[in-house]
């Protein structure tokens, strides 16, 4: 099932897979409607003590119920459902950015998996389960995971004793985690192909014989392979409804077999150590400056955040997010991107442990997460998502990486930036004749002769007014604080 | 591999003393080598995993009737002695 992710500018259907509701997003609201077929599920949620707590505490998205008049005219012609046929139409709170799997770090995914699991076992007691159990189906407020597929939540018949959806929270939850653990393979290179996950065939071509040995393989991989045939071979017989003695007698075996899941998820928690990474020890070596130019760089940005007081701020480049933690201290809600998912995932740790709204995801700058799913349209692009979202955006000693690197002409890059905050930019310019920048160009120096501060600055001014220039002691490395022109 | 096997027999026939890898293990890693991991058209990928946990629900469900027996068993000892004490 899909789950809301709106914010493309047109008014358009998602989360269209269920027949008991859709998603409709507009610019800037994200309304539900309930389709007579899920009204009576909808009942037994909104009557739920566990659903009342975890929207109280954050953990599953708000709703409000729209009177008739209050339904905007164009939801009936996107929806194709009049709300005189019994449809309900509710509004849902908007979270401050929205992300999705393939732009996680493995820690992201565990916690998400962590608090599906937790839902699951809370909603036990109380007759109701989870009909499908997808990372798509959560959003993240800052490093925290939040449900926002309310109509995962169902009616359960009290003496079924199994969880269909365990299947897919296996693809999509374990076996990524197991082969990120086992492969060292990022959740992009997953979940942007894969929007269920893995197949459990795929990881056991992947694994070698020995590895299938491996007490989570075996369970996770290679029994469901070997069981397959079996499996297959029942038909339809296998989907029938099993039914236990008493409903004590389920609840006791989905209650076990939750708690398994969970110790399992435990175990496949992302290691550090299998996490190589370039650039997650660069905070803490700092090439390229001295004590004291680091020191000036982060007084400027402290002077510039407390002076304009953001309200989001879009680091890129974040590293293990020192600006990030930065502006987050200062009250301003950030997201934290880099290609690195090491230091995005420390980063993660460090944002929850301090509980702060930070929201790191892995993106590249220079090849940003298209637009997937049906049509293109379930889920935005991060450029579509994150154009206009912030009032500052941040690109610190990261500007040389794109033109160089990955040799992004430099209008085109202020063209991006300028689109993507709606007032601020603080952009530090490394020159030519920095030592981190001559060992990017690789004596390749005609093909960078024009990037000369001159050149920057003149470019520069087409997007934006120079507020503010500091230049580091040593002179190869100077911030902008820049306003953006209105258009 | 078929060379190894042959030094390993040559040795064995010479009276070498050689760890031999339990009979079981072999069969279980031939097991695993040998699996079928080939795919037919509308084979629903979860099939095996669902059978599994099926198979997992119904040794948790044969737990709870032990659990319960254990659980009546000690009841009705802990009401033996109280009537006991009672008397």
């Amino acid at each position: 099932m899909a789950s809301e992710r709106g914010c493309s500018p047109e008014c358009s259907k998602r989360s269209f897979r269920d027949p008991s509701g859709f998603v409709v997003a507009t610019e800037d609201r994200i309304y539900r409607c309930i389709t007579p077929a899920g009204l009576s599920d909808f009942q037994a949620i909104q009557a739920s003590p566990t659903v009342r707590r975890w929207v109280a505490e954050g953990r599953m998205i708000g709703w409000r119920p729209l009177a008739p008049e209050e339904i905007p005219a164009q939801l009936a012609v996107v929806g194709n459902v009049n709300v005189s046929n019994g449809a309900l139409w509710v509004e849902h709170e908007r979270l401050p950015f929205p992300s999705y799997p393939y732009e996680w770090p493995a820690e992201m995914l565990a916690i998400a998996g962590r608090h599906t699991l937790q839902l699951a076992q809370e909603l036990l007691p109380e007759g109701l389960g989870l009909k499908d159990a997808t990372p798509f189906n959560i959003l993240f407020r800052g490093p925290d995971p939040v449900l926002v597929d309310l109509l995962s939540i169902e009616r359960r018949d009290p003496l079924d004793y199994r969880w269909f959806a365990g299947t897919q929270f296996m693809r999509t939850f374990l076996l990524p985690l197991l082969v990120h653990r086992r492969r060292g393979l990022g959740l992009d290179s997953i979940f942007l192909t894969r929007r269920e996950g893995f197949d459990p065939v795929e990881v056991y071509r992947m694994c070698t014989p020995l590895e299938r040995l491996h007490p989570h393989v075996l369970r996770l991989v290679t029994i469901p392979v070997w069981l397959e045939p079996v499996a297959e071979a029942r038909g339809e017989a296998l989907y029938r409804p099993r039914r236990a003695s008493s409903p004590e007698q389920a609840r006791f075996i989905l209650s076990r077999l939750l708690r398994r899941l969970e110790r399992t998820l435990d175990a496949l928690q992302p290691r550090w150590s299998v996490q190589a990474s370039r650039w997650a020890d660069y905070m803490a070596s700092c090439p390229g400056y001295t004590r004291e130019q680091f020191a000036q760089k982060a007084q400027f940005v402290q002077r510039v955040i407390e002076q304009h007081r953001p309200r989001q701020v879009l680091d890129v480049g974040a590293n293990t997010g020192f600006f990030s933690l930065l502006a987050a201290r200062h009250g301003a809600a950030v997201v934290a991107i880099d290609a690195d998912r090491a230091a995005i995932g420390r980063l993660w740790h460090q944002a929850h442990q301090d509980r702060l709204p930070v929201l790191p995801l892995v993106v590249h700058f220079s090849q940003p997460s298209p637009a997937t799913g049906w049509n293109n349209t379930e889920c935005a692009s991060f450029l579509d998502r994150a154009r206009g979202r912030f009032d500052m955006v941040l690109l610190l000693a990261v500007v040389h990486h794109l033109l160089v690197t990955d040799r992004v002409t430099l209008n085109d890059l202020l063209a991006v930036v300028a689109a993507l905050t709606t007032h601020l930019a603080v952009i530090e310019f490394v020159g030519a004749d920095d030592p981190m920048f001559r060992r990017l160009v690789r004596g390749r120096d005609t093909l960078y002769a024009h990037l000369t501060r001159e050149f920057w600055e003149r470019t520069l001014v087409g997007f934006f007014d120079i507020e503010h220039v500091e230049t580091l002691a040593g002179g190869t490395r100077t911030l902008y604080l820049l306003k953006r022109k209105s258009s | 591999m078929i060379t190894r096997i042959r030094q390993v027999s040559q040795l064995r026939s010479r009276g070498a003393r050689l760890p031999r890898v339990p009979a079981i293990s072999s069969v279980f890693v031939g097991l695993c080598l040998l699996a079928p991991d080939a795919r037919a058209a509308y084979t629903d990928p979860g099939t095996g995993a669902l059978l599994w946990q099926t198979l997992m629900a119904a040794a948790v469900g044969f737990s709870f009737y032990i659990r319960r027996f254990v659980q009546r068993l000690l009841r009705r000892k802990a009401g033996t002695r109280d009537a006991t004490d009672g008397k």
